[in-house]
C-alpha cells in the first residue's frame, strides 16, 4: 500500500550506506536527518500552533472569558467562544495535530523501509532484489546490519559482564527522548479537554514507543531517537527569542 | 476508564496495531520448505508454525511439529533426512531441531545458533553441517552435539553440498569454501564476486556449479579450485541450477529459464516465463517443471518446448518454492493462499490440496 514511499526510501537508505563506508546506524541517521529537513515546514507549523495554544493562556481576553464563563453549565459556551478568539487571533487548532499525522506514514514506511533494506527473510530479500535500482545492489547485498554493539535488524539488547539480562538502551533513550519531545511541542496549563487529552499523550506515547522499540528492529529504535532529538533541538532554535522581536507575549499566529 | 483517556488510547493502540501488522507480516518470511520420504510415504512441509508429515498417497497429516503452536516457533527451511533416520529442522527461533521422521518426536534441539536457520542443514557421513544467518557454519555430531564452528564474513543461507569427503558451502559474502568433511579444515576458497543464496551443485566429474547475484552461474572444477566458465544470465540467481545428463538448467529473477551446456557454460536454450524464478526445476515425466512468481506454472521439454500448466483459482499464487516429486505426484507450495501445497498427476489434476 505504502509502496509508493517504501520503495525510494529503500533505494535511499542503501545508497546513504553505500555513500558511507557501508555502515547502516550512519545511513539511518543521515537518512532521518535529511526526512526532517524534508518534513521541516509541518513541523514548523506545529511548532508554532504549540507556542500560539501556549500563549494564549497568558492572553487576557482568554482569561476573562475563562472567568465569565464558569462552571460545567457554561462549558458550551466557553468552548464556542474559544473558538471565536482562536478566529480572532489566526489560530487553527488542527494545525498542530495534521503534522503528527503526516508523520505516522512516514513511520510506517521508515520501519518497512529498514527490514526491507536489512532483509532477514527470504521475502524480504525478495522485496529488496526487485526494488533496488541501485547499479552495485548485487554487491552491497546483504547490508552489514551491525552498528556499535547493535544488530539494526534485531530487537536492542546491551549485555554487560555480570548482569544476566540485556539492557534494552534504545527503548530507554526512545522513551526519554519521546518524553521531553511530546512535552515541548504539547501545549501546557489549560483546563480544556484537547489540552488534557495532550498531557495524556505526553504520559503514554514514550510508554508505546519504547515497546515498539523493545520488541522491533533496532534500526527503527534507532530512527525514534534521532528523530526526537532532532525535534528537541528545532524546538530550542524555534524557542530563542529573536532580537528584534517585541517581548510581548500572546502574538497571534498567522494561518 | 476515563474518556479523556479512551481518546488518547485509542490512536496510539492503532499505531501499534499497524506496526504490529508489519511484525507479523515479517515474521511469514518465505515459502513453504517441501521434501519427500520415499521410503515412509512421507511429504514434509515445513510452513510457518509448524513441520506437518503427510501420507503422499493422499494428503492426510500424520503428525504435526510442535503439536500445538508454540509462540517464537517459525520455519520454512526444507526438512532435511538423514542417513540414520533424523529430521533435521532450522527454525526462525535459532533453534535446529532433530526430530523422529515417523511420529515428530523430538530427539534432540541445537540452541547454539543467534540467528535463523535460512537454509537446510547437509548431513554427511553422521555428522551435520548447518548454515545459519549468524555468519557460522554450525558442525554437529548426529546427535546434535556441536563439534566446530565455521566462520564467514555474511550470512549462511544456502544448504552446503557434498561428495562425502568434503563439503562445499556458498555463503552470502561472495565466497565459495570448501572444507574437509571430518575435520571441518578449511582446504580452499574462491572469491566469486556475487552473493549466493542458492545451493552448489556437485556434478559425478567434480564440477561444482552454482548462481550468483552477479547475474552469472559459474562451473568451478574442484580438483584445481579453478573457474572453468561463467555464464551471463539476464537477472540475479536465486535458485539452485538442475543437472541433468550433461545439461544445466536454472531460472534468473527476470524471469528467463535457461538450458546450458554443462562442460562449456554454451547457451542451449532460453524461455521468458513471465516471473521471478526462484526455485530449481524438477524433472517429472521427462520435463522440466518450474514455477515462477506470477503464479504460473511451466512444463518444459529437455530440448526447450514448453507448455504452461494451468492451475485453479483455488490455487492461485506466486510458486516460489521448488516442485518436489513425490512418487506419482507432482507436490507444489503455494504462498499467500489457503492451502500450503498442492499433489498433481500426470494429467496436471488437483488429487489433494493441505490446508495446515
Amino acid at each position: 500500500m505504502l509502496d509508493f514511499i517504501i520503495v525510494p526510501f529503500t533505494n535511499a537508505l542503501v545508497f546513504i550506506y553505500s555513500l558511507l563506508g557501508e555502515n547502516f546506524g550512519l545511513a539511518i541517521i543521515v537518512f532521518t536527518i535529511l526526512v526532517r529537513v524534508v518534513t521541516y515546514p509541518f513541523t514548523a507549523q506545529q511548532m508554532k500552533s504549540a507556542k500560539a495554544m501556549q500563549e494564549l493562556q497568558t492572553n487576557p481576553k482568554w482569561k476573562a472569558m475563562q472567568q465569565k464563563y464558569k462552571g460545567k453549565e457554561n462549558r458550551e459556551k466557553l468552548a464556542a467562544e474559544q473558538m471565536k478568539l482562536y478566529k480572532e487571533l489566526g489560530i487553527n487548532p488542527l494545525s498542530g495535530c495534521l503534522p503528527s499525522l503526516i508523520q505516522l506514514p512516514l513511520l510506517l514506511a521508515m520501519y518497512w523501509a529498514i527490514t526491507r533494506a536489512l532483509a532477514a527473510t527470504p521475502l524480504q530479500l525478495l522485496d529488496l532484489a526487485q526494488g533496488i535500482s541501485l547499479g552495485n545492489a548485487a554487491h552491497l547485498i546483504p547490508l552489514n546490519s551491525q552498528f556499535l554493539w547493535m544488530d539494526l535488524g534485531q530487537p536492542e539488547r546491551l549485555f554487560i559482564p555480570g548482569i544476566p539480562i540485556g539492557i534494552p538502551v534504545l527503548a530507554i533513550l526512545v522513551m526519554i527522548t519521546s518524553y521531553f519531545q511530546s512535552k515541548m511541542t504539547t501545549p501546557s496549563t489549560s483546563n480544556d479537554q484537547s489540552a488534557q487529552m495532550g498531557r495524556m499523550m505526553t504520559l503514554y506515547m514514550p510508554l508505546l514507543m519504547a515497546y515498539i522499540s523493545y520488541i522491533y528492529a533496532a534500526g527503527l529504535a534507532l530512527y525514534f531517537v534521532v528523530g526526537n532529538l532532532l525535534s528537541i533541538a528545532q524546538y530550542y532554535i524555534m524557542r530563542r527569542p529573536k532580537a528584534e522581536r517585541p517581548a510581548t507575549p500572546a502574538a497571534p499566529v498567522t494561518k | 476508564m476515563k474518556k479523556k483517556h479512551l481518546l488518547t488510547l485509542v490512536p496510539l493502540l492503532a499505531l501499534g496495531f499497524l506496526l504490529s501488522a508489519c511484525g507479523s507480516a515479517v515474521a511469514a518470511g518465505s515459502w513453504p520448505g517441501i521434501s519427500y520420504d520415499d521410503a515412509r510415504g512421507l511429504v514434509y512441509v515445513a510452513n510457518n508454525q509448524a513441520v506437518h508429515a503427510l501420507q503422499v498417497e493422499n494428503g492426510l497429516e500424520r503428525w504435526q511439529f510442535p503439536a500445538e503452536p508454540q509462540g517464537g516457533f517459525t520455519t520454512h527451511a526444507t526438512p532435511e533426512l538423514t542417513e540414520d533416520g533424523q529430521l533435521l529442522i532450522g527454525g526462525y527461533d535459532n533453534i535446529l531441531y532433530s526430530l523422529n521422521p515417523d511420529s515428530g518426536a523430538q530427539n534432540w534441539t541445537f540452541t547454539g545458533a543467534s540467528n535463523r536457520y535460512i537454509g537446510s542443514p547437509l548431513a554427511v557421513a553422521g555428522i551435520i553441517f548447518a548454515p545459519n544467518a549468524d555468519q557460522r557454519l554450525y558442525v554437529l555430531e548426529h546427535t546434535g552435539s556441536l563439534l566446530r564452528t565455521f566462520t564467514t564474513k555474511d550470512p549462511q543461507w544456502s544448504q552446503p553440498a557434498g561428495d562425502g569427503s568434503t563439503v562445499y558451502l556458498a555463503a552470502m559474502d561472495e565466497v565459495l569454501y570448501a572444507m574437509d568433511a571430518q575435520s571441518g579444515e578449511e582446504l580452499w576458497s574462491l572469491q566469486l564476486d556475487g552473493t549466493m543464496v542458492g545451493s552448489p551443485v556437485l556434478g559425478a566429474d567434480g564440477i561444482l556449479y552454482v548462481g550468483t547475484f552477479d547475474q552469472s552461474v559459474v562451473a568451478i572444477d574442484t580438483a584445481t579450485h579453478r573457474e572453468l566458465w561463467r555464464f551471463a544470465t539476464q537477472g540475479w540467481v536465486w535458485g539452485s541450477p538442475a543437472l541433468i545428463e550433461d545439461q544445466l538448467y536454472l531460472g534468473d529473477l527476470d524471469g528467463f529459464f535457461y538450458a546450458l551446456d554443462a562442460a562449456s557454460g554454451e547457451e542451449l536454450w532460453r524461455l521468458d516465463t513471465g516471473g521471478a524464478i526462484t526455485g530449481t526445476p524438477a524433472l517429472y515425466n521427462e520435463n522440466l517443471i518450474i514455477g515462477n512468481e506470477a503464479g504460473r506454472l511451466f512444463s518444459i521439454s529437455l530440448d526447450g518446448r514448453s507448455r504452461e500448466l494451468p492451475l485453479p483459482e483455488a490455487y492461485q499464487g506466486p510458486l516460489y518454492g521448488s516442485p518436489v516429486v513425490a512418487g506419482e505426484f507432482l507436490l507444489i507450495g503455494l504462498t499467500g493462499n489457503e492451502s500450503a501445497l498442492i499433489a498433481l498427476d500426470a494429467d496436471n489434476t488437483v488429487v489433494w490440496n493441505f490446508i495446515p
